[in-house]
């Protein structure tokens, strides 16, 4: 009696759960609704100041549009050589490594992928999309291991239930219950 | 016969019914993001499951308060069960959202404020478990860790607040195609998202309430043994 | 009012006599907060341009670490005497007795780090003497020793108590200590007051809501 009043409360409470869900989802909808999306394309040009630091560079994108970008000192990159050694940095931390990284890209077609704001880049990547078949590997890694510890604590927990009912009802039967 | 019963618990029927439904979606009705690609659909994995851990927290808090406040054995039980659960989710989702930001943002792990903060909270919480499991058990143990309940509730604003703080002196190194990119998904995205979610918070009901059981078995057993002990006592006499 | 301060600096002067006689707890917080320092000089490289970047950290991160060991020989002291129990015994309401323990703590951290932060700016070759410095140092102090106390007398029965209230206590104190480490990065560098307000009020933020509720809860830890 007093189990099916707890269940009820559980699905009620669970019920509570799924409207607030619901609602929070939806918002998060509508906040993420309009973005820039971002641009990817080829190196076509890399201007310097005299100095030697980077100032502007252009990207062609797939339908032969050039864009033209400037940068600033936030300016974010992740761009790997040809070896695929991967260079994390700023503008303003590295200056000159982000043009001659840019003209590497520009010499060896290596497509990018810009995120800017009113031709201003922000992060300036090596584009990913290709590598399918490693990321492949990291969504297998997620399920295999969250499922496989989700089991691992559900089975757990069953054995345990299960060793404290026999206890249980040895003890009542000393007892003569 | 009871072994079949467990099996058969409506909640853990619904969620793994509803559990399916998620895995068709994610797998096979949803497209492919077109910024991440494959890798994105962890976050419908990972998303549900930061979920329950925070849900996890919210429990914990709010009946280690009550305990305080009512000194009801129900509501400690209830604190260590969704206290565990909630390690359990909190450290699911720590590992799903590194293997996800490693192809995503070209790291492992950042100080972004809300990475920090769940790994402080996630230390806390582990924190509880291990105090309960080193106290000798009784009254005392369950209001001090009433008392780390409540603390670790006080304590998520301000460690929010100050993570926050910090990731702006320090902007964390985010590089990967998804480090500025919103979804481009829209609402399919929601849909997904709200099934998953459901999925995992009966999922999470489920082992709260297993967990509740154990720890009920747990002191009905040490009640059983206080009465057989004065029984042989008094019998011996 | 007044009777309380009394109380509360009747319980703190207790725990300070008993220190200037044996010296225990402020030995140990100092000499282990030196020693992190020290072997921080030869596990980093110091230079110039690295003191500033790493030193607050480990200045703070060494205080951290060595306030738990003080912590832990403090209660350790007052088990062994069984003085606690003793002071549950007398008619004192239980918040003055957290807040007298409290300022006991505090002072000894204090103390201690009046002998680790000029030893940090010899080191580091860094100017600390300043009123930032002070501010930094004493509501840090604050937070550790209100947060401190409270998990000290709460891991007083656990088995391994040594372990479990350093498991306790630095994921709490947390956004204290980057508060510290971010402020008196801005001290080092020469900025001053309004370049660390937001830190200093979320010390002070930190400081006030755990001293309040720790007075608060004490009552269920002492309570029998």
């Amino acid at each position: 009696m007093i189990n099916t009043l707890t269940r009820t409360g559980a699905i009620q409470v669970a019920f509570a759960i799924v409207l607030a869900v619901s609602v929070s989802a939806a918002m998060t909808e509508i906040s993420s609704a309009e973005h820039v999306p971002p641009l990817s394309g080829i190196v076509v040009g890399v201007e310097t100041d005299s100095n030697g630091n980077l100032t502007r560079f252009a990207v062609s994108d797939s339908t032969g549009t050039v864009n033209t970008f400037t940068i600033f000192d936030g300016t974010e990159f992740g761009l790997e050589n040809q070896v695929g050694d991967r260079w994390v940095s700023t503008q303003g931390a590295e200056p000159m490594e982000s043009a001659r990284r840019l003209r590497d890209h520009r010499e060896r077609f290596a497509p990018i992928t810009v995120t800017s704001e009113n031709g201003t880049a922000f992060s300036v990547v090596e584009r990913e999309e290709g590598k399918l078949e490693t990321n492949l590997g990291y969504l297998f890694a997620v399920f295999a291991v969250t499922w496989a510890l989700f089991f691992a604590y559900v089975l757990y927990m069953g054995r345990k239930q299960r060793v404290l009912q026999h206890e249980i009802a040895k003890l009542k039967g000393t007892i003569g219950l | 016969m009871n072994k079949v019963l467990d099996l058969l618990d409506p909640l853990l029927i619904l969620s793994a019914a509803l559990m399916g439904v998620a895995l068709y979606l994610i797998f096979i009705w949803v497209p492919t993001e077109t910024n991440q690609g494959a890798v994105q659909r962890i976050l419908y994995f990972h998303v549900p499951i930061a979920w329950g851990s925070m849900l996890g927290i919210f429990v914990v808090s709010g009946s280690s308060f009550m305990y305080l406040w009512k000194k009801n054995e129900r509501w400690d039980r209830l604190a260590v069960a969704s206290a565990e659960v909630g390690v359990v989710f909190g450290g699911m989702m720590l590992l799903s959202g590194m293997i996800w930001a490693r192809p995503v943002w070209a790291v492992w792990w950042t100080g972004e404020a809300k990475l920090t903060t769940a790994l402080i909270l996630f230390f806390i919480y582990v924190a509880y478990l291990m105090f309960r499991a080193y106290f000798p058990p009784g009254a005392q143990r369950q209001r001090l860790a009433a008392i780390i309940g409540v603390i670790g509730a006080i304590d998520t604003p301000i460690i929010y607040f100050a993570a926050n703080l910090w990731s702006q002196a320090h902007p964390p190194i985010i590089t990967g195609p998804g480090a500025d990119a919103d979804s481009t998904l829209g609402s399919d995205l929601g849909t997904v998202l709200l099934v998953s979610t459901l999925a995992f918070t009966f999922l999470f009901i489920f082992m709260v309430q297993t967990r509740y059981k154990i720890r009920k078995s747990e002191d009905d057993l040490v009640e059983l043994k206080r009465s057989s002990s004065a029984s042989v006592m008094t019998g011996a006499s | 009012m007044m009777g309380s301060l009394a109380v509360i600096w009747a319980i703190g002067r207790k725990d300070l006599l008993l220190e200037i006689r044996n010296k225990d707890v402020v030995v140990a917080v100092a000499g282990f907060a030196l020693l992190v320092l020290v072997i921080f000089t030869f596990a980093i490289d110091l230079n110039q341009g690295n003191a500033k970047l790493v030193g607050p950290g480990v200045l703070w991160a060494g205080i951290a670490f060595a306030g738990v060991t003080g912590l832990n020989r403090a209660f350790a002291l007052e088990v062994e005497g069984g003085t606690l129990e003793a002071l549950m015994l007398a008619p004192i309401s239980r918040d003055l007795i957290y807040l007298g323990k409290a300022l006991g703590n505090f002072l000894f951290i204090a103390v201690a780090q009046i002998i680790v932060i000029p030893v940090f700016a010899v080191l580091f070759n860094l100017v600390v003497f300043r009123w930032e410095m002070l501010a930094i140092s004493l509501l840090t102090t604050v937070g550790f020793s209100a947060v401190g106390t409270l998990f000290a007398a709460m891991s007083v029965k656990v088995r391994a108590r040594e372990v479990m209230l350093p498991l306790l206590f630095l994921p709490v104190v947390t956004p204290l200590l980057m508060a510290a480490v971010e402020s008196t990065g801005h001290m080092v560098n020469g900025r001053s007051w309004s370049d660390m307000a937001q830190w200093l009020q979320l010390a002070v933020a930190f400081d006030v809501a755990f001293v309040v509720v720790s007075a608060f809860i004490f009552q269920h830890i002492l309570e029998d």
